[in-house]
């Protein structure tokens, strides 16, 4: 609750989020589309996170809303405003750089108040402002600091503050924490995570971290090749991804790819190779329809052939790689196909490599089906 | 050179810890650093002594006897002064001419496409390559009574006879800033491009203007480049000789003009010496007020 007190110090107690809404925002380079055609509506106070590999158009997207760069065609509307023309300096947008982007021939305070003296505010008052974001941040002896001096967490705790200063109700932060170190980077998501709160601001974050867009979002956005390809709370994007990309890009997952044999009461029989698989579907299916059985690997589950666990399919052991709280097994079908097996290292059950009769298996509500 | 920051540095990357001394933790720091005696032995062969030669030979006399002879008559003769203050000038004049051509040739060539600016910086480069005297002769040729510029205007009727361009001051200007610009555009140049696009994004971002983003950041962090590309362009400038000597008459004569007449006409070493050792003098201290006046220190962001 701390920047909130900083905010209402500072006359501004009423710091709400901006709704952000874009409708078929296309950017083209020339014969590239970079972006192609993007909608999505956030109310306010969200935590938004653009997810994709680097070259789906996540960064572009944050640049056309910050105004850096002038879309192809759509539109953008903050607070159902629309601010396509309008030039970057007057949307009051805050924004983190990637590399934080402090003026290196200003002080940190003069870096934090930038946004107060472009509006106009005494250089005193503009000083007392900045101090207190920069005590907000743990940075409250820093002022007349340079940015060269400081550690790479303590830039990106002034390109933070400098960025909500002037209380803007939309957050920009461009892979903000990516030349952190580990540790550093789980603290600082904690950080952005209880100003986020605190403050009640939309964010728009973009990453390509998939652990960070987990732990942080309230939605993801999964960008490929310049569309949204999912758009779901960071549970519903892991756990029942709508297509083969959003679930291949977060986590890890095993594809078998079948033919619908029958669809019933929700369960669908896809037959895969010579065997035939149960799993929980979404949305009907029709006979003979291709569909693609998705499982996580901690889903999956090795046991003996005589357990009779669900989908059991007669497989070997390949490799086993120990990661501590778990092992990770590779196992082969009968047909070829490798399957990754989580399996958490609990001290209970007979391990693995001691089945003679190995089969992997899964319970129906523990598959998804894909159908793209 | 070794003045400008490296702006990547400073603006995103960790500071990097600053190594004192010499020598790795935990030696003994106070040892003389062996592999800097070959260093110290050509500065001393090639910097030191002639600094020290000239310095002698400006107040010794030809017969090898202690004088101020030298001095004295520069001290003595206002048309000495005049002549100093007149280099002075011309050297500011080709500055400031060479700053605003410079500055604005350099930005414009850093915000253009890269596959562009390099073609473009190859007409920088190839005359900063090519010979001075050639250049200068260039001139000679364009001004020149029957020249290319006169013999135009005349087929044009735009005059009736030739004009006097050589033996003024605009000639040896015009010359001086032509075969200086590069200095200053390659100095600009390298610094503004070394400067992260991102704090112009920023500055905009945080409610700055084109004009106000390049006012508050974009023109502070060029600041070095300018340092670094005026001082080069006033030295050269006033210790050039072949453009006032070629292009100049008599009312162009600057210090090292009459520093060759004392050494190829008059013979009088003694003489030469000590205006080479005003010329130095007054160079020196421009710079250390220049320094003063331009708080390098806050310029460069306090730890240089």
């Amino acid at each position: 609750m701390v920047f909130r007190a900083a905010a209402a110090r500072s006359g501004q107690s009423d710091v709400q989020g901006a709704s952000l809404s874009l409708h078929g925002l296309c950017k083209d380079y020339g014969s590239a589309n970079a972006v192609r055609g993007i909608d999505l509506t956030l109310s306010p106070g969200r935590f938004l996170t653009l997810l994709g590999p680097s070259g789906s158009g996540k960064t572009t997207t944050l640049m056309m809303i910050a105004g850096f760069i002038d879309p192809s065609a759509g539109e953008i509307r903050i607070n159902g405003r629309d601010v396509t023309e309008l030039p970057a300096h007057k949307r009051d947008i805050g924004m983190v750089f990637q590399n934080y982007a402090l003026f290196p021939h200003l002080t940190v305070q003069d870096n934090v108040g930038f946004a107060l003296t472009m509006r106009g505010m005494p250089k005193r008052q503009m000083h007392e402002k900045a101090q207190d974001f920069l005590e907000l941040v743990g940075l409250g002896g820093f002022a007349k600091r340079y940015p060269h001096q400081l550690s790479g967490g303590q830039q990106q705790r002034v390109a933070l503050a400098r960025a909500l200063v002037f209380s803007p109700s939309l957050v920009l932060m461009d892979e903000p924490l990516g030349a952190l170190d580990r540790r550093l980077r789980l603290q600082m998501q904690e950080e952005i995570k209880r100003i986020h709160e605190d403050l009640g601001i939309t964010v728009v974050y973009v990453t390509h971290d998939q652990e960070e867009a987990l732990t942080m979002s309230d939605d993801i956005a999964v960008m490929e090749d310049g569309v949204i390809a999912s758009f779901a709370s960071p549970r519903d994007t892991y756990e029942a991804p709508g297509n083969r990309f959003t679930a291949k890009f977060i986590g890890e997952s095993n594809f078998l790819l079948g033919h619908c044999d029958s669809c019933d009461a929700g369960i669908a029989t896809v037959t895969v190779g010579k065997s035939a698989l149960r799993v929980v579907a979404a949305e009907p299916l029709a006979r003979g329809q291709e569909a693609t059985v998705f499982v996580r690997p901690e889903r999956l589950r090795l046991a003996d052939a005589g357990s009779g666990i669900d989908n059991a399919q007669p497989c070997e052991l390949i490799s086993e790689i120990y990661l501590g709280e778990s092992c990770i097994y590779t196992v082969r079908l009968r047909d070829g196909t490798q399957l990754k097996v989580r399996r958490p290292n609990r001290g209970i059950g007979v391990p693995p490599e001691q089945i003679a009769d190995l089969v992997v298996g899964f319970e129906p509500e523990n598959g998804r089906i894909l159908t793209s | 050179m070794s003045t400008q920051p490296d702006i990547e540095t400073l603006a995103g990357a960790p500071a990097p810890v600053r190594k004192r001394g010499f020598g790795r933790k935990g030696r003994d720091n106070r040892r003389f650093p062996l592999f800097l005696v070959p260093v110290l032995i050509f500065y001393l062969l090639f910097f030191g002594y002639p600094l020290i030669r000239i310095f002698w030979q400006s107040v010794t006399d030809m017969g090898g006897n202690y004088t101020l002879d030298g001095y004295r008559m520069f001290f003595e003769e206002p048309a000495y002064w005049a002549v100093l203050g007149y280099t002075g000038l011309l050297g500011l004049i080709t500055l400031t001419i060479t700053l605003v051509a410079g500055y604005t040739v350099a930005y414009w060539l850093v915000r253009l496409e890269k596959t562009w600016a390099v073609i473009l910086m190859a007409f920088v480069l190839i005359p900063f390559w090519s010979s001075g005297l050639v250049r200068t002769y260039a001139w000679l040729v364009i001004l020149g009574r029957q020249g290319v510029l006169n013999t135009f205007l005349l087929d044009f009727g735009l005059i009736d006879t030739p004009i006097a361009f050589i033996g003024t001051n605009t000639a040896v200007v015009f010359a001086l800033a032509y075969y200086l610009l590069p200095y200053m555009i390659l100095s600009i140049y390298s610094v503004m491009n070394g400067i992260d696009r991102n704090l112009l994004l920023a500055a905009r971002n945080l409610g700055a203007s084109p004009f106000r983003a390049f006012r508050h950041v974009f023109f502070p962090l060029t600041r070095p480049g300018i340092l670094a590309g005026s001082y080069m362009v006033f030295m050269l400038g006033i210790g050039m000789y072949i453009t006032p000597a070629m292009l100049g008459g008599p009312n162009q004569t600057t210090l090292p003009l009459v520093i060759a007449i004392q050494i190829n006409e008059a013979m009088d070493w003694t003489f030469a010496a000590t205006l080479s050792v005003i010329l130095l003098l007054v160079t020196g201290l421009m710079q250390l007020g220049a320094n003063r006046f331009l708080d390098f220190e806050r310029l460069w962001g306090g730890a240089r």
